[in-house]
C-alpha cells in the first residue's frame, strides 16, 4: 500500500509537467521557409528526379508515409519507416537511432543515402545554379548556394510545420472539457503503467534513447549500434514522438506494425513487462487520438 | 638639429604606437578574459541546473526530460561559443578535463535514464500486481510470503546487502500455482521483482557514479586560471601605462627643448641669410633684395670699395690678419656712412647711397682710414649711378668694370662709371668676348665640327712610320683652327671633356679601321679629373673593337704632376685595360727627373725647344743625351718632336732616341701619310 501511495503522490506532483503543450506559434523566416518548401517538393534534388522529400513525408499523411518502407531513388528501399516531419522543431534527437542533433544535421542522411535520394550536395548546388528562378530566389535569401544554405532553407520550412492546439494540449492549458472522460482515463493509465517514463515532454517522446525490448527482446536489430558501435547500444532507438500518432501508421522503425492497438499492446509487453486489458488498450488508444492536431502553417 | 627633432618625434610616435598597441592588446585580452569568465560561470550555472534535473531522475518516479535535454544542448552550445571565442582556453588542460567530464556525464545520464524507466516502471507496477494477486487467493501463507518479499526488497534496496538474496530466491520459488490466471500474476510479480533486484544496484551505482562527476572543481580551476591571467595583464597594463606616460613626458620635454633651440637657431639662421658672419655687414643676398626693392632707383648710386691685392695680403699676413682688416674696414665704413654696408664678396663692400648725398669729404676720410690701419693696403673705389633698367647683373658688371678702371689709376681715388672711360670699355669688351667664344664653342660641339689630323711618328731605328699623333682641329667656315685657338677657352668653361670625347670617337674609329697602326691621343689636365672618361674610353674601345695597346694617351708633364695622386689613379686604371701613356713636353717642368720614376708611362716626349736647335747647340745635345739616358734608365722610350731637318734626325739617331716627329718627318694631315 505504501508503494501505491508513494506512486500516486509522485504522479500528482509531477504529472502536470510530464507533457507540455506545443506552442501556438514558432518564429521562422517566411521567405526562407517558402524557398525551403519549394525544395521540399522538388524531385530534382534526388538522383533519378522522381523522389522529393514530400514523396515519403506526405503532408496529407501527417508528414509520414503510409507504407512500411518508402521507395527511394530508382526504387531503392532501406530498412527504416519514414517518420512524420511535424513538430521537429521541438525534438532533441533526430533519426530513428538518434544520431542527429538538429534538423539540418538530420537531413544529410535522406539526401545522401542510397536508399533515399541517393543524391549529393554537388548535384543539388548544380541543379539550383542552373535553374534561373530557383537560383534567383535562393540568392535573395542567402549570399551563396552551398551545402550549409541548402540545409538551412529546408530546415526553415520544416521548422514551420507545427501542430499546436490538439484537444489534449487544450486540456493541458486548463480546459477540463477539451477531452473526454475516457481520454482522461487513458492518460491516467499511460502514466500509471509507466509509458510516460519514456514518452514525456512536448513531443511525448523524441527526447531520449531506449532499448527496444526490455522484458522480451526482438531479434536482429542493430539500432543505435549502427552509429556508436557500442554493445550496450544494440537494439537501442530514439523514443518516437506520439504527436499525431493515430495518423502515422504503420508503426515502429521498420513499419512492421500496422495498427495503433497492436503497437500499444506490444509496447506494454516488450517494454513494461505487463499485459494490458482490452479496455486499457482502448483507453490509451483514445488518449493518443486526443493528441491529433492540424498543421498551422500551410 | 632639424634631423634630431625629426628623429625624436618619430621615436616618440613609434614608441607611443607600440605602447598604445600593447595596452590596447592587453585591454582586449582583459575584456576577453571577462567574457571568458562569464561564459564559464554560465556553464557552471547550467551544470548546477543539470544536477538538479539528475536529482529529479533519482527521486521522482517520472520526469519530463525536455528540460534536461535542453540543458545539455545549451551546455554544448556554450562550449562551442568558448571554442570560437577563445580557442586557447578551450584547449587548455583544465578545459580538457571539463569537456571529458561533460562527455562522461551526458553518457551516464542516458544510461541512467534508460535504466530508470525500466526500474521505476517495475516498482510502479509492483503494487498493481500485488493487488491482483490479493484479489485472487485466500492462502494466508502466500500472502505472508509476498509481504515478506516486499519487506526484504525494501531492506535490500536500503542496504544493498546481497545476503538477503538467497532467502529471497527461496521465497520466490514458493510462488507457484495451478490456477493459470494466478500463475500468470505470480509470473509477472517474479519478473518485475527480479527486474528490480537486478537493476536497482546497477542503477544505484550508476547514479552514484553520475553524481561523483565533479565538474564544478574543474570549472573553478578554469576560472582561477582566467583570473590569474587577467590580474597579470592588468598589472602589466598599469606598468605599461606608467612607462608610456613617463616616456611621453620625457620625450615631450626633449622635443620642447630641441624645438626651442631650433627656433633660436632658425632666427639666427634667418639673420645670417641677410648678414655676413664675419663683419656683421649685410651680404650679397641682402644687397640683391634691397636693390630690387628700391622704388626710385635713379635717385640712388652705389659706392664700392675693393681692397687691392687682397689675395696677396692674405698670403703675406695670414687669414686672421686679413679678416681683421675686413672687420676694420667694415667698422670704419659704418662710422663714415650712415647707410647699410653690404659685403658682396670677400673684399668688396657696397653702399647704396642717395644721389643727393655729399661726397666731398669722403676722399680725405678714406685716406685717414687707410693710413690708420695696422696693415698696408689701398682701395679701389667706384661710384655707379643707378639706371632705371639696371638689374643686379648689370650693376655688378658695371661696378667690376669701374673698379678695373680704378685699379689702373691712382689708389684710393673714386672712379665714377662712364661709358666713355677707355678702361671700362676695354674691360666690358673683354668679358663680352669670352662669352661669345664660349657660345661658339658650345655650338661647335653641338654641330660636331671637331675633326682630327694625323702627324706621323717615325721609328728611328727601324726607319718606318707606324704611329701617328692625333691632333684636334676645329672647322669654322673654310678655316681649320688649331688647338691653341680653342683649348684654353674650352678648359675655362669646362667644355674640354666633351671635345676630348669627340676626338676619341674619331681616333678610335680610325684605329679600328687600321689595326696595325698606333695612335697617340692628347688629353687635357682637366680630363684627368674626370673619372667618367675612363669608363667612356673603355666602353668606346670595346664598342669599336680597338686594340688598346695601339693607343697611347699623352699628357703634359705639368698636368701630370699637378695632382700626382689623381694622375696615377687615372693612368693605372687605363693601363689595366692595356692603354699606353706618354708624357708630353718633357723637360720644361722644374723637377722633371724625379717624376720619371713615379709616373708609370711608356713614352717620354722631349720638349721641342730642346730639339729644334740640336744641330747648333752643343749644350742642347748634351742635355738631350742625358735625358735620354735617364729615360732609358727607367725603361721608357723617348720621342723627339720638332724634327725639322735631316741633320737633327741624324743627331737623334746618334743619340739613340727611339722616335721622331716634326715637319721633316711629316706634317699633320687629315689622312695617314707615311
Amino acid at each position: 500500500m505504501k508503494f501505491l501511495f508513494i506512486a500516486i503522490f509522485s504522479i500528482s506532483i509531477f504529472a502536470q509537467n510530464l507533457i507540455k503543450p506545443i506552442p501556438q506559434s514558432i518564429e521562422f523566416n517566411k521567405s526562407k521557409a517558402e524557398l525551403g518548401k519549394i525544395l521540399f517538393f522538388d524531385a530534382n534534388l534526388s538522383n533519378d528526379g522522381e523522389v522529393s522529400c514530400a514523396s515519403c513525408h506526405r503532408l496529407d499523411k501527417c508528414g509520414a508515409d503510409d507504407k512500411a518502407i518508402s521507395k527511394g531513388s530508382h526504387g531503392a528501399m532501406g530498412e527504416y519507416n519514414a517518420p512524420s516531419v511535424y513538430n521537429l522543431a521541438f525534438f532533441i534527437n533526430y533519426n530513428w537511432i538518434g544520431d542527429a542533433q538538429s534538423i539540418e544535421e538530420q537531413m544529410v542522411k535522406p539526401i545522401t543515402s542510397k536508399f533515399e535520394f541517393n543524391s549529393s550536395f554537388e548535384h543539388i548546388i548544380q541543379y539550383i545554379s542552373q535553374n534561373e528562378e530557383l537560383k534567383k530566389r535562393f540568392l535573395e535569401n542567402y549570399s551563396k548556394i552551398d551545402r550549409d544554405t541548402i540545409l538551412k532553407a529546408l530546415a526553415e520550412y520544416i521548422k514551420s510545420l507545427i501542430t499546436p492546439n490538439s484537444r489534449f494540449d487544450k486540456f493541458l492549458r486548463g480546459d477540463e472539457d477539451a477531452i473526454t472522460t475516457d481520454e482522461k482515463l487513458g492518460y491516467k493509465i499511460f502514466i500509471k503503467h509507466g509509458c510516460i517514463s519514456c514518452h514525456n515532454g512536448v513531443n511525448i517522446g523524441a527526447n531520449m534513447l531506449q532499448k527496444f525490448g526490455v522484458f522480451k527482446s526482438r531479434e536482429n536489430i542493430e539500432g543505435r549500434f549502427e552509429h556508436t558501435k557500442q554493445e550496450s547500444d544494440i537494439g537501442v532507438f530514439r523514443v518516437p514522438s506520439l504527436r499525431n500518432i493515430s495518423q502515422t501508421a504503420p508503426y515502429f522503425h521498420d513499419g512492421k506494425v500496422a495498427t495503433l492497438k497492436e503497437s500499444i499492446e506490444m509496447m506494454a509487453d516488450y517494454q513494461l513487462g505487463i499485459e494490458l486489458s482490452d479496455e486499457e488498450v482502448e483507453l490509451i488508444s483514445k488518449f493518443l487520438k486526443s493528441l491529433d492536431a492540424k498543421v498551422i502553417n500551410e | 638639429m632639424n634631423r634630431t627633432l625629426k628623429y625624436s618625434i618619430s621615436a616618440l610616435v613609434v614608441i607611443f604606437v607600440i605602447f598604445f598597441f600593447n595596452i590596447h592588446k592587453n585591454s582586449n585580452r582583459i575584456t576577453q578574459s571577462f567574457l571568458d569568465s562569464a561564459l564559464i560561470q554560465k556553464i557552471d550555472k547550467l551544470n548546477t541546473e543539470l544536477n538538479r534535473e539528475i536529482i529529479y531522475i533519482k527521486h521522482s518516479t517520472f520526469t519530463n526530460y525536455d528540460n534536461l535535454m535542453l540543458l545539455i544542448k545549451s551546455i554544448k552550445e556554450h562550449l562551442d561559443i568558448l571554442k570560437r571565442q577563445n580557442p586557447d582556453l578551450y584547449d587548455c588542460k583544465y578545459m580538457e578535463d571539463v569537456k571529458t567530464m561533460f562527455e562522461q556525464k551526458f553518457t551516464m545520464i542516458d544510461v541512467v535514464r534508460r535504466e530508470n524507466s525500466i526500474l521505476k516502471n517495475s516498482m510502479q507496477f509492483m503494487p498493481h500486481i500485488v493487488q491482483k494477486i490479493y484479489k485472487n487467493i485466500d492462502s494466508k501463507e502466500i500472502l505472508l510470503v509476498i509481504e515478506a518479499l516486499r519487506f526484504e526488497l525494501k531492506y535490500f534496496i536500503q542496504s544493498q546487502d546481497r545476503a538477503f538474496l538467497s532467502k529471497i530466491e527461496q521465497m520466490l520459488s514458493i510462488l507457484e500455482s495451478n490456477d493459470k490466471n494466478l500463475n500468470s500474476h505470480f509470473k509477472s510479480f517474479k519478473l518485475h521483482y527480479q527486474n528490480i533486484l537486478k537493476n536497482m544496484p546497477i542503477q544505484a551505482k550508476n547514479i552514484k557514479k553520475l553524481q561523483s562527476i565533479n565538474i564544478e572543481n574543474s570549472l573553478n580551476r578554469v576560472l582561477t586560471l582566467i583570473k590569474e591571467g587577467r590580474d597579470l595583464m592588468i598589472d602589466k597594463n598599469k606598468k605599461f601605462e606608467l612607462l608610456s606616460l613617463t616616456f611621453v613626458i620625457l620625450m615631450s620635454l626633449v622635443i620642447f627643448i630641441i624645438s626651442r633651440k631650433e627656433e633660436k637657431y632658425h632666427k639666427s639662421y634667418i639673420a645670417s641669410l641677410k648678414k655676413d658672419s664675419l663683419t656683421d655687414d649685410f651680404n650679397r643676398a641682402s644687397f640683391i633684395k634691397d636693390i630690387e626693392n628700391i622704388k626710385d632707383i635713379e635717385r640712388y648710386m652705389i659706392l664700392s670699395f675693393d681692397i687691392n691685392k687682397f689675395k696677396f695680403i692674405n698670403d703675406r699676413y695670414g687669414a686672421s690678419k686679413a679678416d681683421e682688416l675686413l672687420i676694420y674696414l667694415s667698422t670704419a665704413l659704418a662710422e663714415l656712412f650712415s647707410y647699410k654696408i653690404y659685403r658682396v664678396s670677400s673684399n668688396l663692400f657696397n653702399i647704396i647711397i642717395p644721389q643727393s648725398a655729399k661726397l666731398h669729404n669722403v676722399k680725405s676720410d678714406i685716406k685717414t682710414i687707410v693710413n690708420s690701419a695696422d696693415i698696408d693696403f689701398d682701395l679701389s673705389i667706384s661710384l655707379y649711378h643707378l639706371n632705371r633698367r639696371d638689374n643686379y647683373s648689370t650693376i655688378h658688371n658695371n661696378i667690376q668694370a669701374t673698379l678695373y678702371s680704378a685699379k689702373l689709376q691712382k689708389s684710393n681715388k673714386i672712379v665714377t662709371y662712364s661709358e666713355s672711360d677707355k678702361n671700362i670699355l676695354y674691360y666690358e669688351n673683354l668679358s663680352k668676348n669670352s662669352t661669345i667664344e664660349r657660345n661658339n664653342l658650345v655650338k661647335a660641339i653641338e654641330q660636331r665640327r671637331f675633326i682630327i689630323f694625323f702627324q706621323p711618328i717615325y721609328d728611328i731605328k727601324s726607319k718606318v712610320t707606324f704611329k701617328y699623333e692625333v691632333l684636334a682641329r676645329l672647322k669654322e667656315g673654310d678655316k681649320i683652327l688649331p688647338p691653341f685657338k680653342f683649348i684654353q677657352i674650352a678648359e675655362e668653361f669646362n667644355l674640354i671633356g666633351e671635345i676630348t670625347r669627340l676626338i676619341i670617337d674619331q681616333a678610335f674609329l680610325k684605329a679600328s679601321q687600321n689595326p696595325k697602326v698606333e695612335f697617340a691621343i692628347n688629353l687635357s689636365g682637366k680630363d684627368l679629373e674626370d673619372d667618367s672618361l675612363i669608363d667612356y674610353i673603355n666602353e668606346k674601345s670595346k664598342e669599336l673593337k680597338v686594340i688598346n695597346s695601339n693607343i697611347t694617351l699623352e699628357i703634359t708633364e705639368t698636368e701630370a704632376i699637378s695632382d700626382l695622386k689623381e694622375s696615377l689613379d687615372f693612368i693605372n686604371k687605363l693601363k689595366k685595360s692595356g692603354f699606353k701613356f706618354a708624357i708630353d713636353d718633357f723637360g720644361v717642368g722644374e723637377s722633371s727627373l724625379r717624376y720619371l720614376k713615379e709616373l708609370p708611362v711608356d713614352y717620354i716626349k722631349i720638349d721641342g725647344s730642346f730639339i729644334k736647335n740640336l744641330e747648333n747647340s752643343k749644350s742642347d745635345r748634351e742635355f738631350v743625351k742625358l735625358i735620354n739616358e735617364v729615360i732609358k734608365l727607367y725603361g721608357k722610350k723617348s720621342t723627339a718632336e720638332f724634327v725639322e731637318n735631316q741633320a737633327i734626325l741624324d743627331i737623334l739617331e746618334e743619340l739613340n732616341i727611339d722616335f721622331a716627329q716634326g715637319y721633316f718627318i711629316g706634317k699633320p694631315d687629315s689622312e695617314l701619310l707615311a
